[in-house]
């Protein structure tokens, strides 16, 4: 049915726009796709941000600052002037230990198990000053002592009761001493000092040697206030530089979580970056994507246009305006669907024209003679006036008629008789030969001859010639009343020069009485109508 | 200063009342114990029974027990108190002072200021202004009068002025040795002292002039790395004491004949001394405490490698490269460097070693922190030129470098030693800025690093400052392992005669 095959289409809009909407599609499951990524990256960034990053810092920060207040703690712990004082630091600091104790079981800082060095070590200073403040309790009472001695010697009346005094202030200046050079170099004084007290010395009576020996004791004994400043001097030594190392040790804590957080903040940007770069890349893409994606379905919306709504459009407009067929061809430059449409609509339509046109012509032919039949003369008489009305020009009819066609017919039956009028009517058809003459089948045996332009002699003249003409095919007719044995035509000729509405009219009905007259001549004759 | 005031009354009263008793004295010396409970020699413990036991000898000369310090710093201890523990145990075995070397500004002078707090004997530093106060360092006295038995002594102790570079101080002025001992000298004599003392660690050539003109009595060095000693031509007097081995006590018979004071040394080694037990059981307490901490591994060693401090100081050093590129790579700069003096371990390890925590601090024992500096390329050439400035002196200024390579000549003129540095393979450009990671110390222009002061430091890059021990601690972690390398980033071209 369709003049080309779909295979030969080289621009195949169905395949054309398949592509387009397969890209189209394609880039449009892309873009939900990498948006659903992005989405999702978005989300677990937000997601390790909130459960992740701001967590770590903020504890980092709450460690560096529990640990920077907890040195400020352990150094004012380390600086207690009485127990009580210390007792409220202890508090103080064992609080703070154990706020970043929870801290750290609760998984919020690491400060890599050096808690319980900070602890194990703050328990040594606080057993270093807890040794202070006994040793400064056995200097206190000491002091007490020597007060007491002294009150005793000032009220006696011995004769070294100054010298004694002189001792008991050495005392105090021992109980007074910063560094063991002055301790020791006292310690040597008072020695000196006590030899005056020997039994061996001069002036030394029973109470003098019992004062001494007391004093003796005092400072030289046992646990004495010499033993005892000593010790006091070195533990005081050491609860300094306890105190300067547990300091240091939770600062250095401190700022290991420092580094930390810095390091851990540092890698979180590095990652933020990176995530921001990727975003940034995604974006391109995402962005050129969606340009492609708009310009492909714009593409496709314009090529769906122009390629087929606006050819359709065209196609249909040519089609209701009935444009002729190689008109409606232009519109297939493409080798595409359309044009194969255009072109098969195109066909159709010269099929269906071509076809009416068979059939208008069959329509006004005789169909056994192949001459035009009545009403086709009617239609050519009609055009044939409005042109020789137009034209000024003469117009004539001849009614020809087989002379005895029914004793034919009779004779040598049908068949001979359709032959007989085929014979004729192509006689007649040859005779008529100018363009402007119109033959026809006018009924039965009977013809009728059109002819513009000709004057009434010619008409006539042309008549008789027919007549000669017919005679001389020879068709036998043995039965003719027409004195001869051939078959014969009587001819009836009318002329009209002044044509009008009656025209038609009179033609045919002068040429029909001209014929008459030709009959009742003899036949085998043409007579014009002479009014 | 009250106290002070009050304790030179007191002795002028002492040194009066006794002043013709006895004119014999037995003096124990002793410095440069920085590592408790050492292995390598003896130390405190061995030292308070020697103390004991010529305290006991002495009878009826005076004893004095004079502390050459030097002792503070460094070691791993304390890098963790900076020396506190040091104080404790002397204030066990009670010098009667302790002169201030150029070690104990390890951590600079307001620990050093603490220190003297702890301390319950004084700390004795002649020729050292705070600039801060325009007075003697806080806690520090510039000279003492000691008296016992009526013998009395007046001790001086002097640092040389390079230590404000080499231990980047920066309140502190040193005075000029020469003039501070004669000036003193002359002001104990008055305060009734029988003889001058003076301690020292470095070397200065006019102390024999001053020994033989009687401007002082007696001088006393500790200087176990001391490179002077070679030096021709130069013959030590009689009362002039040198202890230049690690792990000795010098123990000086003192006596007065005439005007002039004859002394007898015996150098006894500690070691050979049996540890006094209290001592020793606060060495033990001391060592335990933190034993958990020092005993942390950090890596197996891969391969031998050592820190003996010339290699340090005059050379390429696997372990340094190992600093320098940490450094580097936690900074994330172009170059690093650092001084061979950082490096104090002075020994060797072996492959299989489990390198541990302590050694990190054995090694890098001052608190040094990192900091990041964008230097030109001509700051960068004085830097490496400043380095080798004293490569025969085996000083602890030698660059060691992570980033670059450089040629250095020691036979050459100091200051004209550096070519060839390469960046990437590139010579250094005069005008470009590269950034470097080093130290805090040595970005202050210590050791004479003064080309560094003009750079501009980078607090961005690295704001915490962390201690280079971290920075290496981490590395190795990181790495599992400790594994050093030599590759020809330095390459010292003709030898030193050695």
């Amino acid at each position: 049915m369709t003049p080309e095959n779909n295979g030969n289409i080289k621009q195949s809009i169905s395949t054309i726009t398949n592509i387009l909407l397969g890209i189209f599609i394609g880039l449009i499951l892309l873009l939900i796709a990498s948006t659903y990524n992005q989405l999702k990256d978005t989300e677990a960034s937000f997601k390790t941000i909130a459960s992740e990053v701001v967590p770590t810092l903020a504890n980092n920060g709450i460690a560096h600052s529990q640990l920077s207040s907890l040195a400020f703690l352990v150094a004012n712990f380390a600086q207690a002037a009485s127990p009580a004082q210390m007792r409220i630091s202890h508090r103080e600091v064992t609080s703070k230990l154990e706020e970043i104790e929870r801290l750290v079981s609760a998984g919020s800082i690491d400060i890599d198990g050096k808690l319980a060095l900070i602890r194990a070590e703050f328990d040594v200073l606080n057993s270093l000053i807890l040794e202070v403040f006994a040793l400064q309790q056995i200097l206190e009472e000491g002091e007490q002592n020597i007060y007491q001695l002294q009150s005793i010697i000032q009220t006696s009346s011995s004769s070294k009761r100054f010298e004694k005094i002189e001792l008991l202030l050495s005392t105090l200046r021992i109980i007074y001493a910063d560094k063991l050079i002055d301790v020791r170099r006292l310690q040597r004084n008072m020695e000196t000092q006590l030899q005056l007290f020997s039994p061996e010395a001069e002036f030394t009576d029973k109470e003098d040697i019992e004062n001494s020996e007391k004093i003796n004791q005092l400072v030289f004994g046992r646990n004495g206030i010499i033993d005892t400043k000593l010790s006091l001097v070195r533990t005081r030594g050491r609860v300094k530089g306890q105190r300067n190392f547990v300091r240091r040790l939770i600062l250095d804590v401190a700022s290991d979580t420092e580094f930390k957080t810095y390091e851990f903040a540092n890698l979180q940007s590095e990652q933020a970056e990176k995530l921001a770069y990727r975003s940034s890349e995604r974006f391109s893409v995402t962005l050129t994507t969606h340009i492609v994606t708009f310009l492909i379905g714009l593409g496709l919306i314009i090529f769906i246009k122009f390629r087929v709504v606006s050819r359709l459009e065209s196609l249909t407009k040519a089609l209701t305006q009935e444009q002729k067929p190689e008109k409606i061809k232009q519109l297939c430059r493409q080798n595409d669907e359309i044009s194969v449409l255009t072109k098969t609509v195109v066909k159709y339509i010269s099929t269906i024209d071509k076809q009416k046109a068979e059939l208008t012509q069959l329509s006004f032919m005789d169909s056994l003679t192949k001459v035009g039949n009545r009403r086709a003369f009617n239609e050519r008489m009609e055009q044939a006036i409005s042109l020789a009305m137009r034209n000024k020009l003469s117009l004539s009819v001849l009614l020809i008629d087989v002379d005895c066609f029914k004793q034919f017919n009779d004779e040598y039956g049908h068949v001979k008789g359709d032959e007989c009028l085929i014979k004729v009517a192509q006689q007649i058809k040859t005779k008529a030969k100018r363009s402007s003459d119109f033959v026809a089948r006018y009924g039965g045996e009977e013809f009728v001859c059109l002819m513009i332009g000709m004057t009434c002699d010619e008409a006539l003249e042309f008549a008789e010639s027919l007549c000669t003409s017919v005679e001389e095919l020879a068709i036998p007719h043995l039965y003719s009343k027409a004195k001869s044995n051939v078959v014969t035509v009587s001819v009836g000729v009318h002329c009209e020069t002044d044509i009008n509405s009656h025209t038609e009219e009179r033609l045919l009905q002068c040429s029909d009485v001209a014929l008459y007259q030709a009959k009742t001549n003899g036949r085998n004759q043409a007579v014009r109508y002479l009014g | 200063m009250i106290a002070k005031s009050i304790l030179v009354v007191l002795l002028v009263l002492v040194t009066q009342a006794t002043a013709y008793a006895n004119k014999s004295a037995v003096l124990v010396y002793a410095a440069d114990l920085p590592i408790i409970g050492t292995k390598a020699h003896g130390d405190y413990a061995e030292l308070a029974t020697l103390v004991k036991k010529t305290r006991a000898d002495a009878d009826q000369s005076a004893h004095f027990f004079l502390f050459g310090g030097a002792s503070l710093a460094p070691s791993p201890l304390a890098s963790f108190d900076s020396g506190s523990h040091i104080v404790d145990i002397l204030n066990m075995i009670e010098p009667d002072a302790m002169s201030v070397a150029k070690r104990e500004f390890s951590y600079f002078e307001d620990e050093l200021t603490l220190r003297s707090y702890e301390a319950a004997f004084p700390f004795l530093l002649s020729n050292a202004v705070d600039n801060e106060t325009g007075e003697y360092l806080d806690g520090v006295y510039p000279n003492l009068v000691l008296s016992k038995q009526g013998f009395s002594i007046g001790v001086i102790s002097i640092l040389h002025p390079r230590v404000s570079e080499e231990y980047l101080l920066q309140r502190l002025i040193i005075q000029n040795p020469k003039n501070t001992v004669i000036r003193l000298a002359e002001q104990i004599r008055q305060d009734g002292a029988d003889m001058v003392v003076l301690l020292h660690s470095d070397h200065f050539p006019f102390i024999n002039e001053m020994l033989t003109q009687a401007t002082i009595d007696l001088a006393i060095q500790s200087e176990p790395h001391d490179n002077t000693k070679a030096e021709s031509g130069y013959s030590r007097h009689p009362n002039s004491v040198l202890i230049n081995k690690l792990g000795t006590a010098a123990v000086i018979q003192i006596n007065k004949a005439d005007k002039r004071f004859n002394t007898s040394v015996e150098l006894v080694e500690l070691a050979s001394q049996p540890p006094e037990s209290e001592v020793l059981q606060t060495i033990t307490g001391y060592k335990s405490r933190l034993e958990r901490q020092l005993e942390r591994p950090i890596g197996k060693i891969t391969e031998s490698f050592s820190t003996i401090r010339e290699q340090v100081r005059t050379s390429e050093n696997g372990f340094a490269n190992l600093i320098a590129d940490a450094m580097r790579l936690e900074a994330k700069t172009q170059l690093a460097i650092i001084n061979g003096g950082i490096i104090r371990g002075n020994r060797t390890y072996q492959p299989e070693q489990v390198f541990q925590y302590g050694d990190l601090l054995d090694e890098l024992p001052f608190r040094s922190r990192m900091v990041v500096l964008d230097v030109t390329g001509n700051q960068l050439k004085q830097a490496l030129e400043n380095g080798a400035s004293q490569m025969e002196n085996i000083k602890g200024k030698f660059a060691q470098v992570s980033g670059l390579k450089y040629s250095v000549s020691p036979l050459m003129p100091a200051g004209n030693r550096v070519s060839d540095i390469q960046v990437n393979n590139t010579p250094i450009e005069t005008d470009k800025v590269y950034s470097l990671a080093t130290t805090d110390y040595l970005a202050k222009g210590g050791d004479g690093y003064t080309s560094f002061q003009q750079a501009i430091q980078r607090f961005d890059k690295s704001p915490t400052s962390p201690l280079i021990s971290e920075v290496l601690g981490r590395y190795l972690r990181s790495q599992k392992m400790v594994s050093t390398y030599v590759d020809g980033r330095i390459k010292v071209v003709g030898s030193q005669g050695k």
